[in-house]
């Protein structure tokens, strides 16, 4: 497979799908090939709506921080009347970026290359010397600003996408985009009357390996005994250490036996597992519980508690287990990836409470904690050992296919969600339907992006 | 003792703890740590300042030295596929300078430079920060009571840990 020789023929063959047969594989190609990383860069992230951040990142008027979409540097802003923006970081004039801090406060960006300087707005207020510049008409007739992206807001979730043609309005709006799993949303921004807010400090990292694989990692319940065992030995220590003085970490008196575990499928890509927390009196919310179930009912307040991993397709994760991550990741290369990582926590939350989540979140989802160094090496594992078209198919989707229903199931009513799949089963059942619908998009979305290629004749 | 002769006890000592390190005698090297000592490497905001209050921002790593024995025991204990094989490592430390903030109480500062080589990727990994360390007179030895870095390039190729920074 190269670039420029793929055909549809190939885009099909990237998933054997047969639910007559009760067979769902995924091609080995999917992690592999530099020309599926291509069409997944023009057709997926710079296609559709992608995770940029969040609107408490940036509270007040002029404050910014700059993401990608795909491989296209943006700033994300809040313009002079406080209204959020997004636009391409790269002036009008040669192309160069006109930002280059992760974030900050600032009226104007000025670009260090010819200094065509443009407002919190993305406007161009000052093309340098452009009186004496003997410009044309046709010049003056542009528009010089920061070329803006469409942005869609939901409660503070902003995603934005880039339109490479000139049909601006042809993608769904962000609520239509995320459909259910605006439910799952909902109970981490819900968690206080106050809203979100990320905990200042931010960790970056890469690992040699795929997207995907981090993709599917975030929803993975059967990797997490045979990955992490170290972890679960650390803290089922502390646990009989401290049995009589509560618990610092959800993990202590961690049992499978008794715990189940539940997986949904979304439409566009998106997916969630959740699960009974071991040690819920180690959440920091657990201790707000009577605040939460008040103000929410307590279907609500039970699934807060609940280890919630969520995947908005393709590029963000929240996983709420030990604590609350936002992860969010560039793909590289097709065997590449940076990691952006967040700690989210509900505003207002007390001192203590604060204090036993940092912990609890360093110690598990840091590249330098417990557990996620142990993913991050199981992910380069799977990337050295798929390098040739040796074998076809991965095995690794077939967990949990005799049990999953189609549509929502009970608990599903509970948050009044309709997902296209469920599932619920013990803990060591490890599904891994959740990430068959994932995949079905992801193929769709190659195959679609391929064909207009093909129509326009741009690739043969 | 004058500035230099502390200089001197206080290099001593941090080249005895890189030694450990690089030798991986980790029973050895956690015994240079008090037992009320905090090994802290604060994280960077994203507009580029150093995370300064542990109990309200983030870090890297915040340990105590119960929570290093823990990571000790986990990376000698073969259940960590990412410390297994242990990378190899070698510790570089200069512009080493002491001063005594209090009796029995050095503050030292120094620059590292860690190598660590992944056996099983056959690569090689380079950090680089500025280390503050806090020596506490104990019983006739000194014992490392704080050490905090000042990591300063923050973009981590796959994994950190306490032997690799």
């Amino acid at each position: 497979m190269e670039t420029g020789q793929l055909s549809l023929a190939d885009i099909d063959a990237l998933i054997d799908d047969r639910p007559q047969d009760g067979a769902f594989r995924v091609s080995r190609a999917a992690v592999r090939e530099e020309a599926i990383f291509d069409l997944e860069m023009r057709h997926i992230f710079e296609n559709s709506w992608v995770f940029l951040g969040l609107s408490c990142q940036i509270p007040k008027p002029h404050d910014f921080f700059t993401t990608r979409i795909g491989r296209q540097p943006v700033i994300v802003s809040r313009d002079g009347a406080g209204r959020i923006r997004c636009f391409i970081n790269s002036c009008r004039h040669r192309g160069a970026m006109v930002c280059h801090r992760a974030a900050g406060s600032a009226k104007r960006h000025t670009c260090q290359y010819h200094g065509w300087v443009y407002d919190s707005s993305g406007a161009c207020v000052d093309v340098k010397d452009e009186k004496q510049g003997a410009y044309t008409q046709a010049f003056l007739d542009e528009d010089h600003g920061l070329a803006q992206v469409r942005l869609g807001d939901y409660r503070g979730f902003l995603f934005g996408k880039l339109n490479h043609d000139a049909r601006p309005h042809d993608a769904p709006a962000i609520e239509d985009h995320l459909g259910d799993v605006r439910m799952m949303l909902d109970l981490i921004v819900d968690q206080s009357p106050e809203g979100l807010e990320v905990v200042p400090g931010v960790v970056r990292y890469t690992y040699d390996g795929n997207w995907k694989l981090q993709l599917e990692n975030g929803t993975d319940p059967y990797h997490f005994t045979s990955t992490h065992p170290s972890y679960i030995q650390i803290l089922g220590e502390r646990g009989k250490q401290a049995a009589s003085s509560g618990h610092t970490s959800i993990y202590q008196n961690f049992n499978q036996k008794s715990i189940s575990r539940g997986a949904f499928c979304f439409p566009n890509g998106h997916a969630a597992i959740w699960g009974e927390t071991p040690s819920s009196d180690a959440r920091p919310i657990f201790r707000r519980l009577a605040e939460i179930t008040q103000r929410l009912g307590e279907a609500r307040a039970k699934w807060m508690l609940y280890t919630r991993n969520l995947s908005i397709f393709p590029n963000v994760q929240f996983a709420e287990n030990a604590a609350l991550q936002m992860r969010i990741w560039r793909p590289l290369s097709a065997n590449k990836t940076e990691m952006t990582t967040y700690c989210l926590a509900p505003k207002g939350e007390d001192r203590a409470a604060r204090a036993v989540r940092i912990r609890q979140y360093e110690e598990f989802f840091n590249p330098s904690g417990l557990a996620t160094p142990d993913d991050a090496n199981a992910y380069e594992d799977c990337q050295a050992g798929n390098v040739t078209d040796a074998i076809g198919f991965h095995q690794g989707y077939a967990r949990g296919m005799a049990a999953v229903r189609r549509g929502g199931d009970e608990h599903a009513a509970e948050l009044g969600m309709n997902p296209s799949t469920s599932i619920v089963g013990a803990f060591e059942m490890g599904d891994e339907t959740v990430f068959h619908e994932t995949y079905r998009t992801w193929r769709n979305l190659l195959r679609q992006g391929l064909e207009r290629d093909l129509a326009h004749g741009e690739r043969t | 003792m004058s500035g230099a002769d502390i200089t001197a006890v206080a290099a001593r000592i941090l080249f005895e703890e890189a030694r450990t390190l690089d030798e991986q005698r980790f029973d050895d090297w956690l015994a240079m740590y008090a037992h009320d000592a905090i090994f802290w490497v604060p994280a960077w905001t994203d507009d580029g300042l150093l995370t300064s209050d542990p109990e309200t921002q983030l870090s890297l790593i915040h340990c105590t030295r119960a929570q290093l024995a823990e990571r000790v025991g986990r990376v000698e204990g073969g259940r960590s596929q990412a410390s297994s094989p242990l990378p190899r490592t070698a510790h570089i430390l200069s512009n080493v300078i002491a001063a005594e903030i209090a009796p029995g109480v050095l503050r030292v500062s120094s620059v590292a430079t860690t190598h660590a080589f992944n056996i099983k990727r056959r690569a090689t990994t380079t950090t680089f920060a500025l280390v503050e360390h806090d020596l506490a007179r104990v019983d006739e030895r000194w014992l490392i009571a704080r050490k905090t870095f000042r990591l300063q390039n923050d973009y981590i190729a796959t994994m950190m840990d306490f032997y690799t920074i």
